[in-house]
């Protein structure tokens, strides 16, 4: 049996193309930006990626926009394996207030079923925002009219959901891990817009090394945080 | 492939970084290894002047995209590996990790490809990668850095989007915001207010080495290629609400530097607050176009490297006193003139190397924007230097901040600082020989 190609795999999931790829990739990007716990965030960022390939199809060749999913991959496995490492995120038990307050943890509190912080509330409701605002885009497109074609405008809902999601993420967080997170998504959020201005093999590329780095970048320094953590204990 | 001299600059140094992280447990042997690498490729530059050197090609193709030596970037780089060879004698004298020669090494590749290759586009991509590069040596161990250089490297990405619509140019074509871009590129990559953070966080977290490595040297590339880039779009830059806009983030993030100065405890959150204020005095350059904006900028940016220097050098902690005796009563009085000299320059006084790019900066905020942003700029320089008085004037114990031991002082320390003195005395008393060498760095001297 032959291995089925980038397009028998396009074909199959044609369902997707188009609305329902934007929507997902939105409600994907809103977890992975929102959520405390690094397991779900990352599997959000994971699917992001394989949502966002779907969007690239249309608009750049399908082997780049592969190329692009399959270096968000990467991107996942390589978040995965530091959030692993730093424990999802999560402060070490037993720590005292004032060993908390020299980590930079915020104090947290609880509000139901669930223990928030004030820096995740703040998230949350601007989260919120970028997405009542990316549903206002997706029912009156055109904002992007001169770059973006008509047919494609759906598009525009995707581009300025992710960028603000993203933006929340980098501006909201102090933690390399999350606000790394939002870097990405921001970094998906511009590659679409930007594959409409410059389609050419050195721009992509050079996007998803960008990619590549910001990854590491996350790693190293979200490992650097962590660090002392051990060392409290 | 076309395989020109710029190959050398950006292979040589990374196979060179490549050597010293084998030989990484040996702090001395790295820094000979930095140190004949730059001497090597200083002196292969200084044989590779475009069009008359020994080395006629000037042109390294890839993937379809051209990397070129100009004259200009030739000259930059004729200083860049001497100022990296000047810091890895620094940190022979002041221990700062294992990382500073092996990432000074290797982040001169992705600053050379920045700034030499078209479009300019794929040079914010190397930008990212270099500020990646030199997150080690931020770091730098401390827990406290992290932040920092999270923000620092965090900035630099996200600079990515607004450079790469400007040299696209499609904003300008879309909206009648057009400035808007180039504006927001600015901010970020100079550390303007409000996006100053990460400025102030290196200052005060990271060592002065590490500072002068990433605020210097790396910077230099940094601003010449925001200059480049703003020369491409010149009507955005026109306008007056990027000008508008530019004069009042230096007056704010000048206006930060000072206040931070101001209720700094000890010399670190002085300096912290004069690299702000720097870093605010270099926004004004990016109303000059062409080489007017670049003639301010290299001699504000050589000033600044220098000051950091001085700066790494005088900020040793008390135990020092205990280390050498031998040279004590030079020592008591050299480390201080270092340190106050240092921050002073930062501020550019006159008679300090800071000085040379002042007055240009001065006169680029006052020309047509009004007498606030300028009176602001030299108001918070006046909170600046009263800040550094009083710190001058508290006890010796109160104003250093200790987190550490320092080895003790040696007669080659003693050397350098006095050479490194001497160069900025000089410097300070004829600020023209800066302004000189960066009109000769231009072509237009």
């Amino acid at each position: 049996m032959d291995a089925p190609t980038i397009f028998d795999i396009l074909n199959r999931l044609a369902f997707l193309r188009g609305m329902p790829a934007v929507t997902l990739l939105l409600a994907a990007a809103f977890v992975a930006v929102v959520a405390w716990d690094m397991r779900p965030a990352i599997a959000a960022v994971l699917v992001h990626y394989l949502l966002a390939g779907f969007l690239f199809v249309d608009v750049l060749d399908p082997r780049l926009a592969f190329v692009y999913t399959l270096a968000g991959l990467f991107v996942s496995a390589i978040l995965l394996i530091t959030a692993w490492q730093i424990n999802w995120g999560r402060a070490p038990s037993g720590l005292t207030p004032e060993e908390a307050t020299r980590l930079g943890l915020a104090r947290s509190r609880k509000l139901g079923l669930f223990s928030v912080t004030s820096r995740g509330l703040t998230r949350l409701a601007l989260a919120v925002v970028v997405g009542v605002g990316a549903l206002w885009i997706a029912r009156s497109p055109g904002v992007f009219q001169a770059s973006i074609p008509a047919e494609l405008a759906y598009l525009e809902a995707a581009i300025v959901g992710l960028a603000g999601l993203g933006l929340v993420g980098l501006a909201t967080s102090v933690d390399p891990l999350p606000g790394g997170i939002g870097l990405l998504v921001f970094l998906t959020g511009f590659g679409l817009f930007y594959g409409f201005l410059d389609q050419s093999l050195a721009m992509t590329v050079a996007l998803v090394a960008a990619q590549f780095v910001a990854a590491l970048a996350v790693a190293y320094l979200a490992q650097a945080r962590y660090l002392p953590a051990d060392i409290l204990d | 492939m076309e395989t020109g001299f710029p190959l050398v600059m950006l292979v040589g140094p990374v196979a060179a970084a490549g050597a010293v992280m084998i030989l990484r447990g040996r702090r001395r042997v790295s820094i000979i290894i930095g140190l004949v690498t730059v001497a090597v490729l200083t002196l292969l530059l200084a044989f590779a002047r475009p069009g008359a050197g020994l080395f006629a090609d000037n042109t390294v193709s890839f993937l379809g995209r051209e990397l070129v030596l100009t004259p200009f970037i030739w000259s930059l780089f004729l200083y860049i590996y001497p100022a990296l060879g000047v810091l890895f004698f620094v940190a022979w004298a002041r221990p700062v990790g294992r990382a500073l020669v092996p990432v000074g090494l290797a982040v001169l590749s992705p600053l050379a490809a920045a700034l030499m290759v078209t479009p300019a586009g794929l040079g914010a991509i190397l930008l990212v990668v270099a500020a990646a590069i030199v997150l080690p040596v931020l770091h730098g161990g401390k827990f406290d850095a992290a932040v920092p250089a999270w923000r620092y490297f965090l900035l630099t990405a996200v600079a990515v989007a607004p450079i790469l619509l400007t040299t696209s140019g499609a904003l300008l074509a879309t909206f009648s915001i057009g400035w808007f871009a180039p504006l927001v590129a600015t901010l970020l990559l100079l550390g303007g207010f409000p996006f100053y953070v990460w400025v102030a966080g290196l200052g005060r977290h990271t060592t002065p080495i590490a500072a002068a490595l990433v605020l210097g040297l790396v910077q230099i590339v940094v601003v010449v290629f925001l200059l480049t880039l703003l020369d491409s779009v010149p009507a955005a830059r026109a306008t007056a609400e990027f000008q508008t806009a530019i004069r009042w983030s230096a007056a704010l993030t000048t206006l930060v530097g000072a206040f931070q100065m101001g209720r700094a405890a000890d010399w670190r959150g002085v300096v912290a607050g004069a690299i702000v204020l720097d870093m605010g005095f270099m926004l004004p350059v990016t109303l000059s176009p062409g080489t007017d904006g670049l003639g301010t900028a290299l001699p504000a940016l050589i000033g600044r490297f220098l000051g950091l220097l001085l700066i790494a050098l005088g900020m040793v902690r008390v135990a020092d006193r205990a280390g050498a005796s031998r040279f004590s009563g030079w020592i008591e009085f050299l480390r201080p003139a270092l340190l106050w000299f240092g921050v002073l320059s930062l501020l550019g006084l006159p008679l300090t190397p800071g000085f040379a790019g002042r007055w240009a900066q001065l006169a680029a905020v006052g020309q047509g924007g009004g007498i606030w942003p300028p009176l602001l700029l030299i108001t918070a320089v006046a909170v600046g230097v009263a800040a550094v008085l009083r710190m001058v004037r508290r006890p010796a114990e109160a104003r250093v901040a200790r987190d550490g031991h320092a080895p003790a002082t040696t007669r080659f320390e003693i050397g350098l600082m006095l050479f490194l003195l001497g160069v900025a005395g000089l410097l300070g008393l004829f600020p023209n020989l800066l302004l000189g060498l960066a009109a000769r760095m231009l072509g237009v001297g």
